[in-house]
């Protein structure tokens, strides 16, 4: 049996484009409007969602059976919010550059609902191992649509990619004009959207 | 006791689900989380500050166009030992403070004063002044540093705000930075330094600076679109903030009177 195969291999791939948390699950659209106005914020998120989310998820199985059920919402929220204001910090102190560019998706990270929906639907239930992996496979699939949407946004609102201009002059001569409306959140539903509907038709049968 | 202890095998069974469990693990688990977080906090505490001191002399350099956001710390305090000085100056008078030195200065205590920087190597002097304004989500602190003149602006640099990266955020990116060093003015005629004749930097909506007729670009940048808030924010630093603070300062140093 091949990996792909495999449980594991499974837990990994299908957060990808089957079971993605933003396109499938719904899970994570507050951020993925907010930061993907151009690609680097979008990576940023992106690398520091996964890191987070798979921490989490590995302490969250490691502690699954001590954790009382009446409490195991605030749980989430405590260890989540506890992690990434302690990576907050040692960023202050050692790589304060990054982390004048990183402070302020913070806020963002503990809210984002990715984290806590896999702890709830995965981490509980499943070993330490399973669960890093599926944080793994779910950071991958929120970053995949992230970068997508954060592309066609930046390509398309401004001209420009990773802040550097593609669209050339020449066009803009010719009466092209960039589209103001993806700068703002709604171009990014539209897009969101677009990408749902592609996905599902590809996608069918396979869910 | 506040559960019911079983024993298997000598080993204590728990219900996690009774209620003093739950109230058990709850206070333990905030404890510790409270404990690491406090503990990170006061040993990293020195080094964050530093870093902070650090950044934001790094911002008068950047605004007066003598250091990028990469400059190194210790070409920071290079700068601040020989070729700038700070001076506290009373706002209300535009003059520098006579009975109160840098270092006693805390903004608390003292609202009316700041302090400002002046640059006084040969052929770079300019003056360096702290700005804030409102933005979307918060305060908004930097820099503005205004040529020997006292007229033409070298540029502006925001420190710390809360802005939305990719919109408001925008401020601290140098393609909005650089606008600020295009030979902008803040006085329609050179030497008035009556509220009628301050003019300021505007940002704009919906129109490009370069559109504006050739006489009239010298008191306008473009805006950032999809931060309408943050740049009504930076008109109001580079206008109303600026005259009300500094109007009788740059008419004092035009002058002569230090």
């Amino acid at each position: 049996m091949s990996f792909s195969k495999s449980k594991e291999g499974q837990v990994l791939s299908k957060p990808l484009i089957g079971a993605n948390p933003i396109m499938v699950q719904t899970l994570g659209v507050c951020s993925a409007l907010a930061v993907t106005v151009q690609l680097k914020p979008a990576i940023v998120m992106s690398l520091c969602l996964t890191v987070v989310l798979t921490m989490s998820n590995v302490i969250m199985a490691c502690i699954r059976n001590f954790i009382p059920g009446k409490i195991r919402i605030i749980t989430y929220m405590l260890v989540i919010s506890t992690l990434v204001a302690l990576a907050d910090q040692i960023l202050k102190a050692y790589v304060y550059d990054i982390s004048k560019t990183l402070s302020v998706f913070v806020g963002l990270i503990i809210t984002n609902c990715i984290v806590m929906g896999r702890a709830e639907a995965f981490a509980m239930t499943n070993t330490p191992k399973m669960a890093l992996l599926d944080g793994l496979g779910n950071g991958a699939g929120y970053s995949i649509v992230l970068l997508a949407v954060a592309f066609f946004r930046e390509l398309f609102g401004s001209g420009k990619l990773l802040g550097t201009k593609v669209v050339p002059q020449a066009l803009y001569d010719m009466g092209y004009v960039d589209n103001g409306l993806l700068m703002l959140a709604p171009g990014a539903f539209f897009i969101i959207g677009i990408l749902i509907w592609v996905s599902n038709s590809l996608y069918k049968g396979e869910r | 006791m506040l559960w019911k202890v079983k024993l298997k095998g000598g080993w204590p069974v728990v219900d996690v689900n009774s209620n003093g469990y739950t109230f058990g693990f709850a206070f333990v688990a905030c404890v510790l989380a409270s404990l690491l977080l406090a503990g990170a906090n006061l040993s990293l505490k020195d080094l964050q500050d530093r870093n902070v001191k650090t950044d934001k002399l790094r911002s008068v350099l950047v605004a007066a166009g003598f250091g990028t956001s990469t400059t190194p710390a210790q070409e920071v305090e290079e700068w601040f030992k020989e070729d700038i000085k700070v001076k506290v100056l009373e706002t209300s008078t535009g003059l520098a403070a006579k009975d109160l030195s840098a270092d006693e200065y805390d903004p608390k205590k003292h609202p009316n004063y700041t302090l400002i920087y002046e640059c006084i190597k040969a052929d770079q002097e300019c003056s360096i002044l702290p700005v804030e304004g409102k933005g979307l989500w918060g305060k908004m602190r930097g820099y503005v540093a205004v040529g020997n003149d006292n007229n033409s602006i070298l540029g502006l640099c925001f420190y710390d705000h809360i802005e939305t990266p990719g919109l408001g955020a925008e401020i601290t990116e140098p393609w909005f930075m650089e606008n600020f060093k295009d030979n902008k003015k803040i006085l329609k005629v050179e030497g008035d330094y009556s509220e009628a004749n301050f003019k300021g930097v505007t940002l704009l909506k919906g129109v490009k600076a370069s559109d504006k007729p050739k006489e009239q670009q010298a008191y306008y940048v473009d805006g950032i679109s999809g931060a309408t808030l943050t740049c009504n924010g930076v008109t109001e630093v580079m206008t109303t903030f600026l005259y009300e603070n500094y109007g009788k300062y740059l008419s004092n140093r035009q002058r002569g009177i230090k």
